[in-house]
């Protein structure tokens, strides 16, 4: 079935050849045929007989191709009828427009978008205008050719959300994508199909999720801050407890207190993200003394950790929001502390690399197995879900943390091996101080 | 000498209640606020605190419209904390001419620095 359609109207190869084996062994029947008939007629009626043989001949062949090219011409048409009836079932808008920019065809779904259906029939950039359209950002969404230059010279072109009223009225957002048509022994692209897919629920829902995630987080964040703050006034009260167990509960509460706090943190960021609300303000930061002083507060993280702090020997200046960056810190530490229950060190390193500053987490736990490290910076993926290693999580941190840096121009790696423990990486532009501001006694040298 | 006085304006029974704990074993006498309402009562019969501690999403008057009323009020005079949740605490606290901000969940000891800083306790009172 699946052969049929992609060569609809070509007989196979085989067809063809036994089409024609059929043709030459019926030729060379009625001639033994035709002869033996003819031979025991007396000889003057053999004239005749012959005549009529080749008459008859003439006649039954042009019969035979006649109903041939009958049967090809229906096959073809039933199948033209099933594509059209497709393209016109279709639920998407499908738009054809040819190298002049020409609409050259249009299926009824596409209709519904437009006022008047000549429109599908004339200049793409009249149909466009007609619909009044947005792009996302606002901007009037008129037609530059451009996108059918790039598809008919072999590229590619994104998706593009369009924002508009359907005939109705209704507020609508149409997604377009764009693909060649191709014809010819070449696969040349010589026009580009356009569909519109209405994703106007999809966006609905989409953001109702969002903000579902925001007030949840929200939510979730008040009884985190009264939790974490009775702990520490009864911590105020008897401090270190009226015995040990009763100060390491304390501690506990604190400490799980704050794990809430930073765990609502990071789903208010993924809401953030997705809504496309995430400000970042990179800023000139002196990074060798921030770093320190965040380290310094996350060392009681974990009694079994030493978190080792390698600074550079000159300052580090880089352009960073500091509020943002201490959250990616925060949350490398964490994962470098959680993935290595045994306990021991994670080093923090801090220099400078050309035109960027370089930080880097490193710890000797269990590592990431080598086929769970695709992915790991995608949102929801955990490397170690289901492995017994799992420790948990809700598998946005790396997300969240690869979308700031990456808002603050940086890029974020990792170099990892089972069992061997793991090497986070982050990239920040460098930004010394210009050589007028450098005092006497800096010890940082002139930019060069 | 009398003790500066915080006007506490939380609509979460709990985290109010403790804020008031610390702040009052600390040294400093609290009016206790559900919302901005209840808050301009206060301001209305007690005069003026030493600094006001403020949530902003709260049900009848919300932060928004409570520090509109203040400054409508009282001008800049009363020192304003902002103390939220939101991602958006910084810039809540920008739109409503506020002295500083607290983020929750916050730090105990961060809390009383920020109020020493605006209505400082004149002579430590043991707890």
């Amino acid at each position: 079935m699946v052969n049929r359609a992609s060569t609809p109207h070509a007989l196979s190869a085989r067809d063809r050849l036994l089409t024609i084996l059929a043709f030459v062994a019926f030729g060379i029947a009625w001639m033994v045929l035709g002869h033996l008939i003819v031979r025991p007629l007396p000889p003057e009626v053999q004239p005749r007989a012959i005549l009529i043989r080749q008459l008859l001949w003439v006649a039954v062949t042009t019969l035979t191709l006649y109903v041939a090219l009958y049967l090809g011409r229906r096959r073809e048409r039933a199948l033209e009828g099933e594509l059209q009836s497709a393209l016109q079932g279709m639920a998407d808008a499908v738009v054809v427009v040819d190298r002049n920019g020409q609409v050259s065809r249009a299926n009824a779904a596409a209709l519904q978008w437009v006022q008047n259906a000549e429109l599908l029939r004339g200049p793409a950039a009249a149909l466009l205008a007609s619909l009044r359209a947005q792009w996302p950002e606002g901007r009037a969404a008129t037609w530059t050719g451009e996108v059918l230059q790039t598809i008919l010279s072999g590229g590619t072109h994104p998706p593009e959300e369009l924002e508009l009223r359907d005939r109705d009225g209704r507020h609508a957002i149409l997604q377009l994508s764009f693909s060649p048509v191709r014809h010819g022994p070449d696969q040349r692209p010589y026009a580009m199909v356009v569909v519109g897919r209405d994703i106007t629920e999809l966006k609905r829902l989409e953001r109702l999720r969002d903000q579902f995630l925001a007030t949840a987080a929200h939510e979730l964040k008040t009884p985190a801050a009264a939790m974490k703050g009775y702990a520490q006034l009864l911590e105020r009260w008897t401090p270190g407890g009226h015995n040990p167990r009763e100060g390491r509960a304390f501690q506990v509460l604190i400490r799980q207190g704050e794990r809430l706090g930073r765990l609502t943190d990071e789903l208010l960021a993924v809401s953030r993200l997705q809504l496309g609300r995430m400000r970042v303000n990179p800023k000139r930061e002196r990074l060798d003394v921030l770093l320190g002083e965040w380290i310094d507060s996350l060392r009681a993280l974990s009694p079994l950790h030493t978190l080792r702090y390698i600074p550079p020997e000159q300052p580090v200046w880089a352009r960073a929001d500091a509020g943002r960056l201490e959250h990616v810190v925060a949350n490398l530490i964490d994962n470098a502390i959680k993935y290595s229950p045994a306990g021991g060190d994670v080093e923090i390193r801090l220099g400078v690399d050309g035109e960027e500053v370089r930080l880097e987490i490193r710890d000797w736990g269990m590592g990431i197995p080598a086929d769970r490290q695709e992915g790991i910076f995608e949102l929801y993926q955990r490397a170690h879900a289901g492995l017994d290693e799992d420790r948990g999580g809700l598998g946005v941190g790396l997300y969240v943390s690869r979308a700031l840096v990456e808002q603050m121009r940086g890029r974020i790696g990792f170099e990892s091996e089972e069992g061997e423990g793991s090497t986070f990486w982050l990239t920040l532009p460098h930004a010394p101080v210009p050589a007028e501001e450098v005092d006497h006694d800096a010890t940082i040298g002139a930019p060069g | 000498m009398t003790r500066p006085s915080v006007l506490l304006v939380e609509d979460d029974d709990d985290l109010r209640e403790l804020e008031a704990q610390v702040i009052e074993d600390a040294g400093w006498r609290v009016w206790r606020a559900r919302e901005g309402g209840e808050a301009l009562e206060l301001l209305e019969r007690h005069g003026t605190p030493g600094v006001i501690l403020l949530d902003m999403r709260m049900p009848g008057m919300d932060g928004w419209a409570f520090s509109r009323a203040l400054h409508r009020r009282f001008g800049n005079t009363i020192p304003l904390v902002v103390v939220s949740a939101a991602e958006d605490a910084g810039r809540w606290a920008a739109e409503v001419d506020a002295d500083a901000v607290i983020s929750k969940p916050f730090d105990l000891d961060h809390m009383l620095g920020t109020l020493e800083a605006f209505a400082p306790l004149e002579q430590p009172v043991a707890p």
